[in-house]
């Protein structure tokens, strides 16, 4: 057990490792120069050439950006290795306080949408299975086929324009106040749930299928008791798709929480990238990193638990 | 039955999880933050709001004015203030300062307004507002332009002396930047309760980029506003920042796209202030390349252009055409239309047939079996200008191709020198010499294209010379002029600031600088 563990953390440690290298290469050859946005652009009074240039050096220097892109990183990884995120370069503020503070409503948010898309999900996909073939799971495919096709800013807009300003019933603001969540994360939960209500009605009728369905349905088990027991194996590659959503949730909601003024991560990520805040955009991606790999090493460690027999296939194949 | 018992469970389930979601506390909070709620517009019709929104695209990342863009906010919102003030007509008016006399030609004595003081009460005198300027000096690198050829003193208590490495610098203009924003020096601005400026608000709580709370500064030195609270809110998206005025929760939405002009004209509960600011969307040309080296295809492509046409389809009718780059500076409106005062198609395919690029039988000017092409680059919400000057352009015989992407695009073809031409719309409110060889001179920063005239060399010259403003002022028409002929930039119209203003909110100013004249003491609210 504890060698599978220590195997797991190295696994980990060497994504992280190789996602830097990469997140690092690719921050950096994105075109722009930070300095220059630091100094000004539009709207702003134009420079002499060499006070410019000597202004641009000067704040170069400042920045850590006149090194070599390896004496970069390795200063980058040297901070990390203290626990340091380093000071964004357009606030002068810690990354890791910035980041801290964003942290939790993203958590929020994805967490809150991940129930929604469940419930939807679970509720959904299982009466779609139940009731194959008949007008409801029609409507419910196509409905699916709607969601996962539009956008989900359209979707984010016209639920804006209904429920706040029609009816009052939302306030737009930048505050992440529980009263301002429900609407971020049923939008997520209702772009979120088609996937799920695929994945459980497929395997759902898959398992309706099988021999040993008949057969409780034959001694007169209650449909409702033969769908608890077949959705047990259902729930296998439902939970590696909550994994999948509540990571693509927690990295991935840049545009909801921009049309939503959601205070998250995704807005801090979009706010770097307008800055070409290096330090902020670095602390975000490896936060987001770190957080991909914990939920899919749980997601792992969940699925043993549900299911032994992975432990013992595991454990044939070695020996085999 | 039994699939009952199975469905009921889990719609409670569902009815418990969003009634949770319903709740009203806060997740995060400002520091003594008094909490104001935005009610729907529903509930507050029937009351005066007490607090006035401000929904931006952007608000302060930071509280230290020396931070990037924060003395803009501050400025904008009425937290702080500078010594001078541009007033909507462009005319330069004291603020903190008193009055402002050039002792000769090199120094300048500022006198501050004797009842002038900070939020904590500290009298506002020429020492601090030294060490204010000099702080900035130090640790903002956006004030280097305005104030690197000036050195400040104190004469005495009331007194400031402002010497000048150039003669004839106009000193109040350049301190009227927001980036002069005034503030004790002795403070620190790590948070809202040691921070300290001058402002007719101070700040109460604050959450970077996210919201910015304010409430009347009790020690204010001048007239007090009425409405007792102002909130400064980020919502990135533009759409957003719509919806937010229509539904109410804010008042006052800023950087409202040219595509939302006419739903915001629809709704009755909405005005619309749609101001060109002072700069001039600019066509910059690489005169680097053999093409644009001569001057009649640069002029050619000049007469071409249809500026009517252009603020129709690009800005919704919201600006005026401009076909010299100073002249969306209120201070030389004479110069609007000096050259190039009509859309003459005609004589710009005369001035491309002189320079040899000539009609083929399909229509393309080619030279020497090339066509002329120009590859327009474009970026923020100019696609659609862009698009509309190929268009133009392509009734002239040119291949136009634009290229709309990130400004760090644009950026990176200047660098390498791969480019034609770009858009982009520089300030052209300043000190006329500054801005003119900024724009012009050889070693100007915003002389992308490689200009360089002996005429105009000599014009920026005498101009940097002149001692007195009238003459100043008909030299830089001249420069003006002259550029706007030999048509190394060519010059469009103003960008419009289009800002979306509830109907129950009186007092809101026009202004070319909308960003920084955005709260003032006459704003009110009034019953709908």
């Amino acid at each position: 057990m504890g060698r599978r563990l220590l195997v797991a953390v190295l696994q980990m440690l060497m994504t992280v490792f190789v996602a830097s290298l990469v997140l690092f290469a690719l921050i950096r050859l994105a075109p722009g120069d930070p300095a220059k946005l630091l100094i000004g652009r539009t709207m702003d009074i134009a420079w002499d050439a060499a006070a410019y240039e000597s202004t641009l050096n000067e704040l170069r220097q400042e920045m850590g950006l006149n090194g070599s892109l390896f004496s970069q990183y390795a200063s980058w990884i040297g901070s990390l290795l203290q626990l340091d995120l380093g000071t964004s370069f357009y606030t002068d503020r810690s990354v890791a306080a910035e980041i801290g503070e964003r942290l939790p409503s993203t958590f929020l948010l994805a967490g809150t949408a991940l129930i929604i898309q469940m419930a939807i999900g679970l509720f959904i996909g299982i009466l779609s299975a139940v009731h194959s073939g008949t007008w409801f799971d029609t409507v419910v495919r196509l409905l699916c086929v709607g969601l996962a096709s539009v956008p989900g800013f359209v979707i984010g807009l016209v639920l804006l324009l209904a429920l706040a300003v029609q009816m009052g019933f939302y306030e737009i603001s930048s505050q992440a106040t529980l009263s301002r969540l429900w609407l971020p994360a049923l939008t997520m939960g209702l772009l979120g749930a088609p996937q799920v209500i695929r994945v459980v009605r497929a395997n759902l009728l898959g398992e309706l299928g099988q021999v040993y369905i008949q057969s409780a349905l034959s001694r007169g088990l209650s449909s409702t008791r033969v769908v608890w027991h077949a959705m047990r194996n259902v729930l296998l590659p439902t939970i590696t798709l909550t994994g999948l959503s509540f990571t693509s949730y927690i990295s991935g909601a840049v545009v909801i929480e921009s049309i939503f003024a959601w205070p998250g991560l995704g807005e801090y990520a979009l706010n770097g990238i307008l800055h070409k805040d290096y330090p902020a955009l670095q602390g975000y991606a490896l936060v987001m990193v770190l957080s991909v790999v914990v939920i899919h090493l749980m997601v792992e460690a969940l699925y043993v638990w549900l299911d032994p027999r992975m432990t013992r296939r595991k454990k044939e194949a070695v020996h085999e | 039955m039994h699939r009952k018992r199975m469905i009921w469970p889990m719609l409670v389930l569902l009815v418990l999880i969003l009634g949770a979601c319903s709740g009203n506390q806060p997740v995060t909070e400002g520091k003594d933050s008094a909490a104001p709620t935005n009610e729907p517009a529903s509930q507050t019709d029937s009351k005066i709001p007490e607090e006035l929104v401000i929904a931006d695209q952007e608000i302060a990342a930071a509280l230290d004015p020396v931070q990037p863009l924060t003395s803009s906010y501050l400025v904008a919102i009425g937290a702080g203030e500078t010594l001078f003030k541009a007033d909507p007509e462009g005319r330069i008016q004291p603020v903190l300062a008193d009055s402002a006399e050039a002792v000769d030609a090199t120094t300048w004595e500022i006198r501050l307004k004797p009842d002038a003081q900070f939020w904590s009460g500290k009298k506002l005198d020429a020492e601090s507002v030294v060490a204010s300027l000099e702080r900035s000096r130090e640790l903002d690198k956006q004030i280097t332009p305005y104030i690197q050829d000036l050195t400040f003193s104190a004469i005495d208590e009331s007194t400031l002396q402002v010497k000048t490495a150039r003669a004839n610098m106009d000193v109040p203009l350049n301190l009227s930047s927001y980036q002069t924003l005034i503030h004790n020096a002795e403070a620190s601005y790590d948070s809202v309760e040691h921070m300290d400026l001058t402002g007719m608000y101070a700040v109460t709580a604050f959450e970077p980029q996210k919201r910015m709370e304010l409430a009347i500064n009790e020690n204010y030195w001048g007239q007090k506003p009425t409405v007792p609270r102002v909130v400064h809110e980020q919502i990135s998206d533009e759409q957003t920042r719509m919806l937010s005025v229509f539904s109410g929760n804010s008042h006052i939405a800023q950087k409202m796209p040219v595509s939302a002009i006419s739903q915001l004209q629809a709704e009755e509960a909405v005005t619309l202030s749609t101001t060109p600011a002072s700069n001039t969307q600019t066509v910059y040309l690489n005169l680097n390349r053999p093409k644009f080296q001569d001057a009649k295809v640069r002029q050619a492509l000049a007469w071409s252009v249809n500026r009517e046409e252009l603020i129709v389809q690009a800005a919704e009718g919201q600006s005026f055409p401009v076909t010299t780059w100073l002249s969306s500076n209120p201070a030389f409106a004479e110069a609007r239309n000096a050259v190039y005062a009509r859309y003459d198609l005609e004589r710009a395919g005369q001035l491309l047939d002189e320079a040899g690029w000539v009609l083929d039988g399909s229509g393309i000017r080619m030279k020497d079996g090339e066509p002329l092409n120009i590859k327009l680059m474009t970026w923020g919400g100019d696609r659609a200008l862009g698009e509309t000057l190929q268009y133009q352009w392509a009734r002239l015989g040119i291949q136009a191709e634009v290229q709309h992407g990130d400004y760090s695009l644009i950026e990176t073809a200047r660098e390498s020198g791969e480019w034609d031409a770009f858009i982009e719309a520089w300030s052209t409110f300043g000190e006329p010499f500054t801005l003119l060889s900024g724009q012009y001179a050889p070693t100007g920063g915003g002389n992308y294209g490689g200009f360089d005239d002996a005429k105009t060399n000599e014009l920026l010259q005498q101009l940097s010379e002149a001692s007195d403003e009238a003459s100043r002022h008909a030299l830089a028409l001249e420069v003006n002029a002259h550029v706007a002929e030999q048509a190394p930039v060519i010059s469009l119209y103003p960008r419009s600031q289009i800002t979306a203003i509830s109907r129950n909110l009186e007092g809101f100013v026009d202004h070319f600088r909308p960003f920084e004249n955005l709260v003032n003491e006459n704003l009110k609210f009034v019953s709908p």
